[in-house]
Parts: structure tokens; sequence; C-alpha cells
């Protein structure tokens, strides 16, 4: 047996978990030993280690040193021994492998030897074994540092940051990967001591949200005086959680607390292809400091972009501008015509006293929308059907102000109180030019109408919350205090100004033109008391009362122009309403660490006084109502969760619904209210189950939901001979609406591809009343889809199917059950080219069938953008945007109502090119990154 | 000024490190008393309805108490009774294990409902895997081992090179040193050792009173309860409950 020279060039850190690095560690060592084993001596069965081992010095010789072999493939055992009093081991016993030789004594640290085994080479001896002070590691940072580095004080690890270079401009991040012990990952994750972080606070607070790359790459290294690593319990974990986080507490100089970043963009097509230039622009700024952050936010569009991107939302903290969801960040509502959009405003909060925040925001909105729209809609009665061709040609401008304020402190250790007053200040004005044409059975036309509306409107509003939450020496016994008060008072003045052709082809005509004022005003309050009290660890008992007072006022006054401004009685009215309700709930719950039953009951009293003050004529209503609830969760693992959940509620009708006046707005359609009218009341059932495996991240969600409702409100309309209406809400029972759907995601080829098939099934079956008959319609619908996700380094597609299929039938004609299906098709792409290039493509192509002459249209969509990031942070991007590249963009809408089918066709924005600049800066001069992470 | 706090942190540390570096070495042992504490999650181990109505959030963790007494040879770990045990006692089990390393066997006395069935059997031989996870228990930094008994339970066990027997609490040993943590993988059953105190065992205590009853192997009590019981649920828990460590 031949004796080789200590394998000290052998040596690693070891790490038994095998990963796939270890895995290629291992085949570039194996040709490298092989060599280096070949020729061995002896033959054997099974391996035999061999050798000596000594202290630091390599002097003293150490026994009882344990001494054992680990399996690099699976991390087993393999054998074990420790060394005589000569210091000298021998481990044999097990049969050659490729394994990890494990040398371990008290107070020094362990060492390791890769050793690669096999038959021929199974005897090896290594005679030096020298042992490695434990502290070594730390007196290496020490003398770089020449300062006190690290340190433990109590259970917090602490990092001193001038002890660590960095460059000039470094951000934390640059600083956290100095660090011994804490590693960045590239999506900005953080591990200490190989373990995950899970909180980044600044201050003790969190910054900006959850996003800890907000923090870590916003604020400058500099600043930044400590960083501290401990553990904290996790808030509200359940029993079997895994109850502490590893939270990371960036201590900030004083000079460090402030900083910026923002985000200036312009894009314009230059009226280049239409005679009107399109344009978006956008600007976001956020300054803060220790204790005050300020957001200040533009944007202006005559684009489909009306809103901010959640992402940016959620950056600049801009809480009242959120719309849309992180998971659809397209934000181009689908607006019905061409917009013109401007929004403005600032956001304030600041740190007033040790627990006080107080936030301050004011927002303008001002919006214009023109849009023109056709539809054709096919009316279906018992004896009779006939159809209406319409064009509305609408213009509207609205303004608006909003100021919120919120202010949240704690009075004690266990009270807190919280005030949240806002305030809204809206003008609006219209004007829409409506044609009608009326054709009857034997498509003769019968009647042409020319409507003219305009309106100004203003109103003011606001809505203020006061809560009080007193908690107690107890856990979990809790008192709270809510108090509402909302107001509005609008005022409407409009003018209505109408032709009417009756009796085609001979010529009757009726010239309507009259103004009308509209004055309303509500105060509603309402307060609520709710108790809360732990009966046991596991049962919860909790008592709540309302009390709900409004108070609704509604004055219309109509009068002719045509006749000397005569008040017109009939559309005149002045109409007062006053509920009052009472509310008692109790709701006792039972949760263990799987399981949450919740069963509760409530009872109320409505009394409602609807006064007719042109007439004095009073209806009162006293309506008492029981209004159970039950919830079950069934939660097996942190992943999976079961959830069955039945509740009552009841709605009450608005005022418009109420008044006894009609609603001449449309003249061919008139509404009128129904003071008899009672609240609704709507048994709803939610069944929910999903699934999630973190492992091989496939996941299932899957769900049912039904609602059933007495005294719904339904439409009662009359026809007259032309096809006209007048329409009335009326209460009718044992309404429906179901629906059931799943989905799945299932990844292969480590989470490279990912396939999401769902499925949607709907049913509904409601009432309504033609010409005071009952008519039934029951809708049902099918939908399926597919959706492929590809995710490789550079290349990001997603292709996606859905098929959907409608099936409406009504009792009272059999005309109108015609099935309509619509299918779609889109895929989406975004590729990372080199040198800051990058491409996305978008594509939508939707076929419909079933539907009238003309709208039965395919519809092809495809979106580009191709950009370049310049400087070296890439915070500057030059992009082209290709809008609807095929000018194929409509908005089609088909709606079944009872009796009615009606195809909508709405002008929208279709295609436009924009050249887009886009520049994102901080006061660090490094890459501003987008929130990229959920909710 | 700055330096010099500096400088004599420095010598601080490093004369830290020293005292660290002289005082560890050396501290094997071989012998001693070491008392663990079991805690069980009876909501965790008794899941049905009828159970769940006796145990609640407040005693939900059942504590009993053990002791493992060892030499260079010779182990014996076994229940401290407590008197004021009361009506939970039955949920958890009370076993004895009698452990001989030179002649590789052990002897087992197991607590069914207050009777005891008597075992003599070889050590048993378990795949450990080793990981890099490390916790120090009252004292002794142990590492953690995990052996998978089936596909459904793993179990995972904390030992210290710087006891040398290779045993540990309910018959667990074959670890590079003395298990002072044991415990299933959802925590519903945890031994750690609170005391470890080097006093050597007195003989007597490693020797057991095996009376006149009959003394099974192994495979011949588990034949036998499979045979008798294995049919029924309560045979099938039962069952469970005897084999969960062995």
């Amino acid at each position: 047996m031949k004796q080789y020279c200590p394998l000290n060039y052998l040596k690693f850190h070891s790490s038994y978990q095998l990963t796939p690095k270890q895995n290629s560690m291992k085949s570039i060592f194996l040709p490298f030993l092989f060599i280096l084993f070949f020729g061995l001596n002896g033959f054997s069965q099974s391996m035999k280690i061999t050798g000596t081992v000594y202290d630091t010095a390599g002097v003293t010789i150490l026994d009882k040193a344990s001494i054992m072999a680990v399996r690099l493939k699976d991390s087993v055992l393999l054998g074990f021994t420790r060394t005589n009093e000569n210091g000298a081991f021998e481990l044999t016993g097990f049969a050659p492998d490729t394994f990890n030789l494990v040398i371990e004594y008290p107070g020094l640290d362990q060492k390791s030897y890769f050793i690669f085994g096999n038959s021929e080479n199974a005897e090896i001896d290594i005679p030096i074994v020298k042992m490695n002070p434990i502290s070594q590691q730390l007196e290496e940072v020490l003398i770089i540092a020449n300062k006190n580095a690290i340190y433990f004080i109590g259970d917090t690890l602490r990092y001193v940051a001038d002890s660590f270079n960095v460059a000039e401009n470094a951000v934390v991040e640059d600083l956290l990967k100095k660090l011994p012990g804490i590693k960045v990952e590239d999506d900005g994750s953080i591990t200490s001591q190989g373990q995950n972080i899970d909180q980044v606070l600044v201050d003790g607070d969190e910054f900006f949200g959850s996003d800890p790359t907000i923090a870590t790459r916003n604020l400058g290294a500099k600043g930044v005086e400590s960083v501290d690593v401990y553990e904290k319990d996790r808030e509200g974990a359940s029993i079997g959680d895994d109850d502490k986080i590893q939270v990371m507490d960036l201590k900030l100089k004083d000079e460090a607390k402030k900083g910026y970043f923002g985000k200036v963009t312009g894009a314009s097509d230059f009226a280049l292809f239409e005679d009107n230039a399109f344009y978006e622009g956008e600007f976001l700024y956020n300054n803060f400091n220790k204790k005050r952050k300020i957001s200040v936010f533009a944007l202006t569009s005559n684009t489909p972009k009306s809103n901010f991107g959640f992402g940016d939302a959620a950056k600049f903290g801009l809480d009242n501008e959120r719309s849309g969801s992180w998971w659809d960040q397209s934000n181009s509502a689908n607006t019905s015509g061409i917009p013109r959009t401007l929004k403005t405003g600032m956001y304030y909060s600041d740190k007033i006293g040790k627990t006080g925040k107080i936030n301050v925001n004011y927002s303008y909105y001002e919006s214009q929308l023109d849009a023109v729209s056709r539809s054709q809609s096919s009316y279906f009665l018992a004896d009779t059907s006939y159809r209406t061709l319409d064009s509305v040609d609408l213009k509207e401008k609205t303004k608006s102000h909003r100021i919120n304020l919120a202010y949240k402190t704690n009075l004690d250790s266990l009270t807190s109180i919280e005030i949240k007053p806002t305030f809204r200040f809206d003008a609006a004005t219209d004007s829409s030019s409506t044609r009608n044409n009326f054709f009857g059975q034997n498509n003769d036309q019968s009647l042409k109408t020319n409507i003219f509306n305009s309106n100004i409107s203003k109103g003011f509003s606001s809505s203020s919350e006061l809560r009080v939450i007193r908690k107690f020496k107890k856990p979990k016994r809790e008192l709270k205090a809510e108090y509402y008060l909302r107001t509005s008072d609008n005022e409407t003045e409009s003018s209505l100004e109408n032709t009417s052709n009756y009796d085609l082809p001979f010529i009757d005509t009726v010239i309507v033109e009259q103004d009308k004022t509209n004055e309303n005003q509500s105060l509603n309050q309402s307060g609520i008391l709710t108790y809360t009290e732990p009966i046991s660890k596991y049962i919860k008992l909790q008592v709540e009362y309302l009390y709900q007072n409004n108070k609704s006022t509604q004055e219309i006054f109509a009068k002719d122009r045509l006749n000397n401004n005569v008040p017109i009685d009939d559309l005149s009215n002045n109409f007062d309403n006053i509920r009052i309700q009472n509310r008692g709930t109790a709701i006792l719950s039972y949760k263990n660490f799987k399981h949450t039953f919740q069963a509760g009951i409530g009872y109320r009293n409505i009394m409602i006084d609807n006064t007719n003050l042109v007439t004095d004529s009073l209806i009162t209503q006293n309506i008492n109502n029981l209004l159970p609830q039950f919830r079950y969760q069934f939660k097996p693992s942190q992943g999976t969760r079961l959830n069955i959940r039945y509740n009552t509620k009841s709605d009450q009708p608005s005022i418009n619904n109420l008044q006894p006046v009609q609603d001449n707005t449309n003249p061919n359609a008139i509404q009128i209210g129904n003071p008899d009218l009672k609240p609704n009341y709507v048994h709803s059932l939610n069944i929910g189950f999903n699934t999630w495996k973190a492992l091989s991240g496939r996941y299932i969600w899957s769900g049912i939901r039904a609602t059933y409702t007495d005294n719904a409100f339904a439409n009662s309309t009359s026809y007259d001979d032309y096809g006209r209406t007048i329409s009335q809400t009326r209460n009718v029972d044992g309404n429906i609406f179901g629906t059931l759907f799943a989905g799945a995601g299932f990844p292969i080829l480590n989470r490279k591809i990912e396939f999401e098939p769902n499925v949607n099934a709907n049913y509904s079956k409601y009432t309504n009343f033609i010409n005071d008959v009952e008519n039934v319609t029951q809708n049902t619908s099918i939908s399926g889809g597919l959706g492929i996700q590809f995710n490789l380094d550079s290349l990001e597609i997603n292709i996606g199917n859905s098929y959907s299929y409608v099936n409406p039938v009504s009792s009272l004609s059999q005309f109108s059950n015609q099935p309509y299906s619509t299918q779609s098709y889109t895929a989406e792409g975004e590729w990372r080219i080199k040198r800051g290039f990058k491409i996305k493509v978008d594509a939508n192509y939707t076929i419909n069938k079933g539907r009238s002459n003309g709208f039965d249209q395919n519809i092809f969509v495809i979106n580009a953008e191709l950009s370049k990031a310049f400087l070296k942070t890439e915070n500057l991007i030059l992009a082209v945007n290709a809008n609807d590249i095929l000018n194929q963009n409509r908005n089609l809408l088909r709606q079944v109502n009872a009796n009615v089918i009606t195809d909508n066709l709405t002008t929208i924005i279709s295609r436009y090119f924009l050249l887009r600049l886009t520049y994102k800066f901080n006061n660090n001069n490094t890459k501003e990154d987008d929130y990229k992470h959920w909710g | 000024m700055i330096t010099n706090i500096g400088a004599k942190s420095l010598l601080c540390i490093v004369g830290f490190s020293i005292t660290i570096c002289f005082s560890g070495i050396g501290q094997y042992h071989d012998y001693g008393k070491i008392t663990f504490e079991r805690k069980t999650n009876l909501l965790k181990r008794f899941q049905d309805s009828r159970m769940s109505k006796m145990i609640n959030e407040d005693n939900k963790i059942k504590i009993d108490k053990f002791e493992l007494l060892f030499n260079d040879t010779s182990s014996v770990f076994r229940p401290i009774q407590d008197i004021s045990e009361g009506r939970m006692g039955w949920m958890t089990t009370k076993n004895h294990y009698y452990q001989y390393l030179g002649e590789e066997s052990q002897f087992i006395i197991l607590g069914l409902f207050g009777q005891n069935i008597y075992i003599k059997d070889s050590l048993p031989q378990r795949q450990w895997k080793i990981t890099e996870s490390k916790r120090n228990i009252s004292g002794y930094d142990c590492r953690k081992a995990i052996y998978e008994k089936n596909d459904s339970t793993r179990i995972y066990a904390w030992y210290t090179p710087e006891l040398t027997p290779p045993i540990g609490p309910e018959g667990y040993c074959g670890l590079p040193g003395t298990i002072l943590g044991l415990a299933t993988e959802d925590g519903g059953i945890v031994y750690f050792a609170k005391s470890i105190q080097l006093v050597a065992p007195k003989n007597e205590d490693l020797t057991p009173d095996k009376g006149k009853n009959k003394v099974f192997t192994l495979v011949e009590l588990k034949a036998k309860i499979e045979k008798d019981y294995g049919n029924t649920p309560w045979g099938k828990r039962m069952f469970d409950d005897l084999f969960r460590w062995l």
C-alpha cells in the first residue's frame, strides 16, 4: 500500500445536501482523482481509510476525534470510527463509494475530504490530518476590518457597515454581498447563514411595502450604519407553522435616512399617421426621509392607458390610484370610446409621536370620452317581434377633486384609534345624440326618433370612518367601536330635445323640449359595536350590534320649454326615504390547526318610510329578517385549503328605483320608480378548494359559487305598438345564479414549461315581466381553455386558447333562444436580447359566432414593442410600441336580457404607434428596478 | 482613538478565540446520566373526535421524563416514574431499553397498558442520512441526522460526537455519538436532553429484571400482534404505537 502526501488540495468546505452544483464538481474531479488513485495496490471489497489526526500546529495528536464517511450521492452515513490514543484511525466496513470523509474534534473546525473510491482504489491513507481552528474565519474578517465588524448582541447578529468597503454609489445590496454569511440571489432574495431572510426592515419598519428590493436597491450603502439579522415571531402563525421568521434590519445613519426615486415617461406618434397625435406622459417621484414620505404623480394620455401600472402604484405608494391587479399589468382599461385622461396629485405620510401615522392624499382627475356606438336589438314578445337600430354619439367630460385623510395612533398600549375622512367634489357635463329606428315584424319602419340629451351636474360627497379598538389583558379579547358617516349632495340640470316621426311612411311628428333639475341629498350614519371573547384557545364568540340611520331625498322638477316653461306634473316629484336598521349578530367559531368552524345568526329590523311630498302620501315598511351564516375551513397543510361558506344578506333599493316619477331621459324607454319595493334577500354559497405543491409548483384551484335571491329586483316592461317601453322595478322570488370553475398548473422540465388548463360553467335563472306576463330566462354557458407557458432564460412565451358557448332560453318566446359562441387564441412573448434590446409581442384572435348580421366579426389584434435600454444602469429606455398592427380592434358585446338580444359595437382606439422614452432615476444613480412582487 | 479601540477589541477577540480553542479541546466522555424530557403533542397523535374532547390547547402537550444511563459498553434508557401522571398516563408509551455495544444486543421491555412485553434482539441497523444542520442541546453541539423509517415517516436525531457511545433514547443508536435529541418529523413527539451528568452508572441499573416472563424476538412479537390484532383499527393503532421507534 502506498502512502500519499496530505490531500490538502482536496479539502473543501463540505455540504452534504447534494446540489446540482456539487454534481458538476464531482464530474470535474472524477477523472483527476481517477489518475490520482490509479495503480494503487491492494484489492478489496471494502473501503479502508487510515490516518492520524493532529491539532492546528500539527504537533499534538488528537485522540477520540470523530471520523465518519458520508456518501456524497444521498448523504447516507456509511461508517464511523474514532482515533485511538495515538491519534490514528482506521475506518472500514463499507463498499467502495464516492463519499465525504468528515473529521471533527470539539473546539476545532471540521475537516472534509472528498474521496472517490472504487474496488481497485479502496485503501487510502492520510498520514497527517491537521485540524483548523474554528475562529480562523472570524479572525480574518477582523484583520481586514480592524474594528468590531461582526458581533452578537443577544440573539442578534450585527454587522458594522463601515467595516466593509463598497464602491461609491453602491446600494445596500452591494454591501450585503460583501457581508460574510450573507448571500444575495439574482432576484434580490437574501439568505443569511443559508437561511432565507423573510423580511427586510429599515430602522425596524417595512420600507415601501413588502418587496425587499425596494429597500436594498434604492438605499445607498454609505448610509447604512449596521445590518442586524435576528429571528422574530411570525405574526398570526397558527399551530404547526414555523412560527419564527428571519429578519434583516438595516439601521441607517441619521444623515442617510433620505433619498428619492422617480420615473418620467413620454410617448407620442408625432401625428405621423393620423391628424391628431396620440400621446402618453407619466411622471412619478418619491422623496423620503426617516419619517416622512412624499409622492407626486401625473399622468396624461389620449390612448387607452388611463391608469398607472399596478407595480408603479405599489412602488410609489399611490394607494388610492391602484386599479387593476398584479396579474393584469396591461393597465389599458377597455374604454368604450376615445378617451383623454389627466390625473395628478400628491401623497404625504408622516409619523407623529411614537405610534401616530398620518396620511394625506389629494388627487385631481380630468377625463373626456367620445364614444360612437351602434347596436341592433331584437325584441321577442308573445305575439310579435320587432327590432331596433340605434346609434349613440356621446361626449362626456368629468372633473373630480378627491381628498383622502387618515390618522392612526395608539392612545395607550391596549387602545388604538383611527380616523379616515374622505371628500370628493365632482363636476361633469355630457351630451348625447341618439338615433333610434324601429322596425316591425315585416321589416317596415314604424318609428324614427332623434334624441338630444345634455346634462350638467356637480356634486359633493364625503365618507368618514372612526374606529376605536380596545384590547384587554386577556389575549384575543377585543372591543371595537366603529362609526361611519356618508353624505352626498348632487345637482343636475338637464335638457331633453326629442323629435319623433310616427306612422312612417306617413309622417306624424311630435317634438318635445324639456328642462329638468334634479337635486338629491343623502345622509347615512351607522355605528357598529363588536365584541370578541375567546372562550378557550379554540373557541371564540363574536357579538356585533349595528345601528344605521339613512335619509335620502330627491326633488325632480321638469318644465316644458315649448309651453312657456310650465311645470310638468307627470315628470316632477319630491320624494323622501328614511331607513332605520337595527341588527344584532352573534358568531361562534372554533378553530384548531386544521379546521375552522364558524356559525352565526343575525336578526335585523328595518323600518322604511317612503314619503311622497307632493301627494303627501306615506308608505311604511317594517321588515324583519333572520340572517344565518356558516363557514368551514379545512387546512390540512400550508398549501391545501378547502373553504365552505354560506351566508345571507339583504340589499336595499336605490331612491331611483323607489321614487314614483317617470324618467324620460330616453323617451323611448321610460323608467318609473316603485315606492312599494322591498329589500331583497340573498342566500349565497361558496365552496373553494385549492392546493399547491411548493416543490413541484403544481397547483389546482376549483370552486362553486351560487346565489338564490328572493324579492330580487326585476324589470317589468310594457311595450306600446311601436316597441317603446315603460319599465318599473318589481320584486320577484327565486332568481338563481351558479358558477363552477376549476383550473390547474402543471410545470415540467424544471418549470421551463407549464400547462394551465381551466374550465368554467355558469347557470342563471331569473324572472322578469313583459306586458305583465311572467318571463323566465335561463342562461347556460360553458367555457374552457388551455394555457402553456415557456420560461427560458432570455425568452418567455405564453400561448393559450379559450372557448365559450352560451345558450339562452326564454320561456315567453322561442325566438331569443339563440346560442352564440366565442373562441379566443392568445400568444405572448418576451425576448431579452443582448445589449439591452428587448422585444415584446402579444396577439389575440377572437372568433364570434351566432350573432346578428354584421356582428359575427372575427378580430385579430397584434401588439408589439421593441425597446433598448441605455446607460450603465439601463435606466434610460427607448421603445417603439405598435398597438393593433392589423387595425382590427372592436368592442363587441352581446347581451341577452330576457326577451331582448342586443349586439353592441363601439368604436374604440385601434391602430396606433408610439415612440416612448422612459427615464428612471434615484439618488444613488443605480439601476431602478420595477416592482415585481405580488400584492 | 478608534485604532486603539479597534486594537483592544482585536486583542479581546483573539484572546477569546484562543480560550475557546484550548478550553474546547478534549471534551470527550464515555459515561454519564442524561435526563430526557419527551413532549408529545396529543392533538397530533389522536385525531379522532372522541379524543379531541379530552384534549385541548392547554393539555395537548404531554411531558414525560426519561433517563439514559451509560458507560462505554452498556446503557439503559428508562422512564422516570411520575406519580401525579393521572388519567393521561396511558396516552403515551413508556419503554425500557438495555443495550450492550460489545455483543451488539439489546433487551427491551415494552409497556402495553400496564403489561410488560420482553424482547431480546440484536442492535437495530438503521440507515442514517447526515446533514449539515447543527444545534446546541444542553451545552453540547449536535449534528442532525435523518432516518427514513418508511415513505411517510422520517425521524430526526441530533447527536453529539463529544459523548462517544453511539446510543440514544428509545433504543436509537448507530450514529458517531450519543443522541441528545430525537423527534418525529411533524414534531408530534420530541425527546430532548435536559441535563447531562458525568456519573458512572451502577451495574445493577444496566441489567434488566427479566423475571420468568416469555422473551420474544422482534420478529416473533410483530408476527404475534399482527396475527392477534392486526385486523382491527384499534390493533393497528396499538401496533403503530408499539413499533413507532423500532
